[in-house]
């Protein structure tokens, strides 16, 4: 614990990317492997069952301390965040612990479950004895299931690809799907690239850009693609000699999420890489990406498939064993077709003949005798229905017609339209990006500034966000926070009026007199029942500053609840 | 009572004087230099003797200031007063008022911690005991601060290995200096903002010790940049030459830090716990060695505190003073 304690403190007391990851690079050198697997268990926020409630941890402070529970509540109301609150109520204690992190959660945080209720104080009794003050926080995290460390995936991905000489995706891949925190995993984790991995590495995705001129400036309407920038999980389809792969945009291996997608894979001929998004195959739900992701999240494959899928095939990216990523955009469209159609192919002909069940040659015997009598289904040809199809493209001789074909209610659940100019290659970075993402359709309403969020210590280098009211009767509703499209000059402006006229402060946010309306463009208004704020503003963009406007004349929340998730 | 609560501060009517008061007054009996407890504009001062350089400076050279040494005794209108160590900072006094047999003794800022800047708190047993409560919650209890020091070592040591500067927020009365003494076998080139500078005699004449300490402007921090240790009470004048944020790392040394929401709230991402005020149990230590039949509770929201001690059979009370504001200075 010693030296997981150090660790968090190291991510807890810099800002810096490249001090967490050498943080997290020297705790995984020197832990040992066990340890160091726990410590990827708990990074990765993974959690344990441990049938130990809250009520049961402020019992046994009490005990412990003889504070009653209001006074641990009225403690908590500073802390707020129960385990540190019980931590730092428990006797002081700075002392150097002998208990590992691996005996830590193996001995006293696995078996707790299965303990009885005395046993089961008496193991966290003993624990907290055993670790110091800092300790104490992290175990009682452990404990109620949400250690979170300062730190990201992708430092740790980072941290495990320096450690291991190999690529970040592969320490990413490799940290993905389902795993038993022991020595053997983390040994396997920071062992040498395998010749098979390499082979299953996804392209770097492509990048488009926020179009926020008008499309007119892009040119001539005929020399572009237009297609609903579909809401989904965004993937790459990896067919190589080795294996099939499937790759999320952030490096996360979906082979387990998605098996009729790797089924579909294996039909692809070796050397291809598609790429596509996924989205439930009755794409109704305004919010498609939350049944996705219980299909990501789960733990194990169901029997049938719940939410049967549709991957929405967009490009190809390799074709043959060739990287065809420089080829202009329409010819790859043509290759896509011809891939498809492929594909297709090979679907019905290979699923045939895995729904049809085996045919007995017994069975048909058997039945030689007693045919007339048994009516037997005839086996149909019709394979299970495809879980691939290409994304749909649209052209036009001007943007007004675009405007028109795409301007409508999509008919899918979507976030603006993809521009693809009909030449462009596959573009990973964002300085040769020629992909616009376009909101042809945005809302606009005049909202009034009621805050300032200052961006969080841990990621000082963000801009801060405003946040925007709408008005219900007299009084204004927090709607969201906008980030973007801010002008200098009022910002300037903003910088020197915010510190005069804050009302209050909580925590990042700087709550503002409201006086100042801006306009403000977004793609739709999602409830956001959990939030503070009332509604989730999609890719929101301050549009421009209304002097001439008071709070009295900004949009009204019922105004707003009409601009949401269009229906499909 | 002896002492009570106006507007303007605690008030002895008796002795006609005020202890903190927060507006100009005839006599004022100040506690501490800091600037929440004294205040410019009184007629006379009334402190002990290593408070006097400190008060003169923040206050006015040309002030009329008395000052006496801890336990010396002197007559306010027939009232008994004098100083008691607070630990709290250089020259910090527990104010003792004793008129007809009865005895008060007003705490002002105070902690039980050992620091190596001032005379350790000292208790002292009265009739009424007024008590500050900054850190008046079970959840504050202090870690030894040796082992505190240690990890702002580490701190800088890990920081000069990465080429960053480390700057370290501190009030520059009292708590920059405690963090000066404790870093004074340190190896960096430490650099402090003219604020702490101004109070450094009046410490080395007291016999604290400090490293070498040079002042922070801008040509020596881009000198001695990614190596250098600047205390400072606030970073905005110098971010120039610090350069970039991903050039330099800051923290803040107080007990606020012991929470993480507070570290949060404050916008850092790291905090050492070293508070000039008692904690949790230091209170409850100072009120219990006070012997006092009745406790006030001031400076901090000592709601739980009161409840708490009340429970445990103590008479206890609010005593609202001044704005209630309570920093870890």
């Amino acid at each position: 614990m010693q030296r997981l304690q150090q660790l968090v403190e190291k991510l807890d007391t810099t800002s810096k990317d490249s001090i967490k990851v050498e943080a997290l690079k020297s705790y995984f050198q020197s832990a040992p492997p066990e340890d160091a697997a726990w410590a990827l268990f708990f990074l990765e926020e993974r959690k344990l069952q441990t049938k130990v409630s809250l009520r049961v941890l402020k019992e046994l402070v009490t005990t412990q301390t003889g504070l009653p529970f209001w006074l641990i509540d009225g403690s908590n109301h500073r802390v707020n965040d129960y385990p540190e609150t019980l931590a730092l109520l428990l006797p002081w204690s700075g002392r150097a612990s002998e208990l590992s992190l691996s005996t830590l959660a193996v001995q006293f945080i696995q078996p707790l479950a299965g303990f009885s209720p005395m046993a089961r104080r008496d193991t966290i009794r003993c624990a907290w004895e055993n670790l110091n003050t800092t300790q104490r926080v992290l175990f009682n995290k452990m404990l109620t299931g949400g250690l979170k460390l300062n730190v990201t995936r992708d430092q740790i991905h980072t941290a495990l690809a320096e450690l291991s000489g190999v690529s970040k995706n592969i320490a990413a891949r490799r940290l993905g799907g389902d795993w038993h925190p022991q020595s053997s995993f983390f040994n396997d984790l920071i062992k040498p690239e395998a010749d098979q991995e390499r082979a299953l590495n996804p392209y770097p995705f492509a990048t488009s850009l926020e179009l926020t001129d008008a499309p007119a400036s892009l040119g001539s309407a005929g020399e572009w693609f237009g297609e609903w920038n579909l809401k989904g999980i965004r993937v790459q389809l990896v067919r190589r000699k080795d294996g099939s792969a499937i790759w999320s945009q952030d490096m996360h291996s979906l082979d387990e999420a998605f098996p009729e997608l790797i089924t579909a894979c294996e039909l692809l001929p070796t050397g291809t890489v598609v790429e596509g998004i996924i989205t439930p195959a009755q794409n109704e739900d305004p919010n498609p990406i939350t049944p996705l992701n219980k299909r990501v999240r789960r733990k194990k494959t169901p029997r049938k498939e719940t939410i049967p899928i549709m991957l929405n095939v967009q490009d190809v990216l390799e074709w043959r064993g060739k990287d065809i990523r420089e080829q202009a955009f329409t010819d790859r469209r043509k290759q896509l077709n011809q891939v498809l159609s492929e594909w297709e192919q090979q679907w019905k002909l290979h699923a045939n003949g895995v729904s049809k069940p085996s045919i007995d040659p017994d069975f048909f015997q058997q039945e030689m005798f007693a045919i007339d009598e048994v009516v037997t289904p005839m086996p149909t040809n019709e394979a299970p229905p495809l879980p691939f199809q290409a994304s749909l493209l649209e052209t036009a001789s001007d943007w007004e017609s675009f405007q028109e074909q795409l301007g409508q209610s999509p008919p899918v659940p979507s976030e603006g339209i993809i521009l693809r100019q009909i030449n462009s290659p596959y573009a990973s970075d964002a300085e040769s990006a020629s992909w616009w993402l376009w909101h042809p359709r945005a809302y606009k309403a005049n909202l009034v500034l009621a805050g300032i969020i200052h961006p969080v210590p841990e990621k000082p280098h963000e801009r801060h966000a405003y946040l925007f009211a709408a008005m219900d009767k007299g009084s204004a509703v927090l709607v969201g926070n906008v980030q973007h499209g801010m002008d200098p000059a009022i910002s300037e402006m903003l910088d020197a009026w915010v510190p005069k006229n804050t009302t209050k402060k909580q925590g990042p946010v700087h709550f503002v007199k409201l006086e100042h309306v801006f306009e403000i463009a977004f793609q739709e208004a999602t409830p956001a029942p959990r939030s503070a704020a009332t509604f989730k503003l999609a890719q929101p963009r301050i549009m421009g500053y209304l002097a001439n406007l008071t709070p009295e004349h900004a949009c009204q929340i019922d105004a707003l609840k009409a601009m949401g998730p269009t229906p499909v | 009572m002896l002492i009570r609560s106006e507007p303007s501060g605690l008030y002895c009517e008796k002795g006609d004087f005020y202890i903190d008061p927060s507006r100009a007054v005839d006599r004022a009996v100040i506690t501490h230099a800091h600037s929440d407890h004294a205040r410019k504009g009184s007629r006379s001062y009334l402190c002990s003797t290593a408070c006097e350089p400190l008060l003169r400076s923040r206050l006015g050279k040309n002030i009329s200031v008395q000052s006496m040494a801890y336990g010396a005794t002197t007559q306010i209108n027939g009232v008994k007063v004098s100083l008691h160590p607070a630990g709290h900072i250089l020259g910090s006094s527990q104010v003792r008022v004793e008129y007809g047999g009865e005895v008060w003794v007003a705490s002002g800022d105070y902690k039980t911690n050992p620091d190596p800047t001032c005379t350790p708190f000292e208790s002292v047993r009265c009739n009424t005991f007024i008590s500050e409560c900054t850190f008046g919650l079970p959840i504050y209890q202090w870690p030894a601060p040796d082992d505190e020091w240690q990890r702002m070592k580490r701190w800088w040591q890990n920081n000069r290995d990465h080429g960053l500067t480390s700057v370290v927020h501190a009030y520059s009365l009292g708590k920059a200096q405690r963090v000066l003494n404790a870093l004074k076998d340190i190896e960096a080139p430490v650099l402090a903002h003219p604020s702490i500078m101004e109070m450094l005699p009046a410490y080395t004449s007291q016999g604290v010790s400090f490293p070498k300490v040079e002042l922070a402007d801008a040509d020596r921090i881009l000198t001695h940049k990614g190596k250098a240790c600047v205390i400072t009470p606030s970073t905005t004048a110098m971010e120039k030459s610090l350069g970039k944020p991903d050039e330099w790392e800051a923290t803040d040394v107080s007990g606020w830090m012991q929470v993480k929401n507070s570290r949060r709230k404050r916008q850092l991402p790291s905090g050492f716990v070293i508070s000039d005020h008692a904690d949790w149990n230091g209170i409850i230590q100072a009120i219990k060695a006070s012997n006092a039949e009745q406790v006030y509770l001031t400076h901090g929201d000592g709601t739980l505190l009161k409840d708490w001690l009340c429970q445990q059979g103590l008479s206890v009370a609010l005593l609202h003073t001044g704005d209630g504001r309570s920093e870890d200075w």
